[in-house]
């Protein structure tokens, strides 16, 4: 039997939210969902390295992230973890290659290796261009690229459409989808679209409050949701499964 | 309102035109060569400096720290920091000679290490060091503050340790911030005339920094003591220029122009 590719286990206060979450995530992408200051982004920056205050246990296919109770933490650097933040946080002093290529050491090849990340998200003709050049669909595809390029063992995304424009969803939607498809890696999504997490369809976790509400595939929660926000979230679903 | 105001400009721009005024510029290259100008020019260089430096040095992990920390204690550490900005630098010298004078608080300590401080060059450097170092750890703070959390989180998942976040991405984005305090930090420093005079005295050569020699100078002769003034004030305008220059020069890159538009 093969481990599962997240078992996610933290506790702590961080300011008025009383965060304790628990869930495990066989293959797949993990999509979360849940209502503003639920605690998505706490977990994420958790998982990414940053949690300090909290408590628990982060297991990413066998390998032991944290470990608060053995004090077996490893620090950002050593996770493997590829985390694109909401808002993308691409450096803005540096020029998209040397944006994507910030992980990959020095030298011939690790621009070589930036370079084909760049590609692999066509987004190779932007390399000399600034941050502040590039639209929000441009922006999105630099920060995969980066996130990627360090080959990683997981990958961490928040919100990753919410900044662009209805018309460039849909491309880079597809182009997520396609990726984490092929990528073979294991993925933990934060969305509030239901869109994102039919395009994407994984395994769907229910966040309300600092807790899992309920856990499942998209069908599982559709049918029987557990909160209003759920309720409401895959409400569109329902009613299309209704007619 | 629009009198008011242009009534304060024109207060603000009427001095400063009048020491423009003072002085041909052949008058001006006669006074210059006063014996008192060249060392008191020198030692202000030399000095501030040296004071730059420390300050640069020590200010900026304190920044650092005053800019990421989340404990309840530290929230003391910046109004101290920020007092010698309202503490008149008069005062400042007496606290520092109570301080390290050779009857002060730590006299007895430091007189077996060496002579004692007060009216050296060093104390010349202290007094620089405690006037201007705020105005550098007040913007460098701010600049530190200005960077996102998530690009520093960002930089560590892809392999920087601790410090390699802080100079490859926190160092580069406050840069500008950096810059503009130093550069403010350093012309508090040059212009440093109270806590200089009380602390270190007023000795050519040793402690007489540009501003102590324009005070000689008002007993002996206007001309040099103009002249001088002169001198600080170009410098001065010339710290402002560079500090705005730069700014720009580190927010736009080198290559892209002013204002970048987005495509």
């Amino acid at each position: 039997m093969s481990d599962p590719d997240w078992s996610v286990q933290l506790r702590g206060h961080l300011g008025n939210l009383h965060l304790d979450i628990r869930f495990v995530s066989a293959a797949g992408p993990t999509l979360i969902i849940g209502p503003n200051g639920s605690g998505k982004t706490t977990v994420l920056r958790a998982i990414a390295g940053a949690a300090a205050g909290l408590e628990g246990r982060i297991v990413l296919r066998g390998r032991t992230l944290m470990d608060s109770s053995a004090s077996a933490t490893l620090p950002p650097e050593d996770r493997g973890i590829g985390y694109v933040p909401q808002g993308f946080a691409l450096f803005p002093h540096l020029r998209t290659l040397e944006n994507v290529a910030f992980g990959c050491g020095r030298g011939r090849a690790a621009r070589l290796r930036a370079e084909r990340s760049l590609d692999q998200l066509e987004a190779r003709h932007l390399s000399d261009r600034r941050p502040y050049q590039l639209s929000g669909g441009e922006r999105q595809r630099v920060a995969l690229a980066r996130a990627l390029a360090i080959d990683p063992a997981g990958l961490l995304l928040d919100e990753p459409l919410s900044a662009l424009d209805v018309s460039h969803r849909r491309s880079v939607r597809a182009l997520l989808a396609r990726h984490l498809a092929d990528a073979a890696l294991a993925c933990i999504v934060v969305t509030h679209d239901l869109r994102d997490v039919m395009a994407l369809s994984g395994q769907v976790v229910v966040l309300e409050a600092g807790r899992v509400l309920q856990c499942g595939s998209m069908r599982e929660i559709a049918n029987a949701p557990a909160s209003e926000f759920a309720a409401e979230f895959f409400g569109p679903l329902r009613e299309g499964v209704a007619t | 309102m629009v009198a008011l105001g242009s009534g304060l400009f024109i207060f603000l721009l009427l001095p400063i035109a009048a020491l423009f005024l003072a002085s041909s510029p052949s008058e001006l290259w006669v006074a210059l060569q006063h014996p008192l100008v060249l060392p008191a020019l020198a030692l202000s260089a030399r000095t501030t400096c040296f004071s730059l430096a420390i300050i640069v040095v020590t200010g900026t992990p304190l920044a650092w720290f005053l800019a990421r920390t989340h404990a309840r204690w530290a929230r003391i550490i910046e109004p101290v920091v920020e007092l010698p900005i309202v503490i008149p630098p008069a005062v400042m010298g007496i606290a520092l000679l109570l301080a390290f004078g050779r009857h002060g608080l730590l006299g007895p300590f430091l007189s077996n290490f060496g002579p004692s401080i007060p009216f050296t060059s060093v104390a010349v450097i202290m007094a620089q060091v405690l006037v201007a170092a705020p105005f550098y750890v007040q913007s460098a703070t701010t600049g530190f503050r200005s960077v996102d959390e998530d690009l520093l989180l960002v930089a560590r998942t892809l392999g920087a340790s601790p410090v390699g976040a802080f100079l490859r991405v926190a160092v580069p984005v406050a840069l500008p911030s950096l810059v503009g305090g130093a550069a403010l930090s350093w012309a508090r420093a040059i212009g440093e005339f109270g806590a200089t005079l009380l602390f270190a005295g007023n000795f050519p050569g040793r402690t007489q920094t540009m501003p102590l020699s324009i005070y000689s100078a008002l007993h002996s002769d206007i001309r040099v003591a103009t002249a001088i003034a002169i001198v600080l004030a170009i410098i001065a305008f010339a710290t402002l220029l560079a500090a705005r220059v730069g700014r720009n020069w580190f927010l736009y890159g080198t290559r892209t122009s002013g204002r970048g538009t987005r495509t």
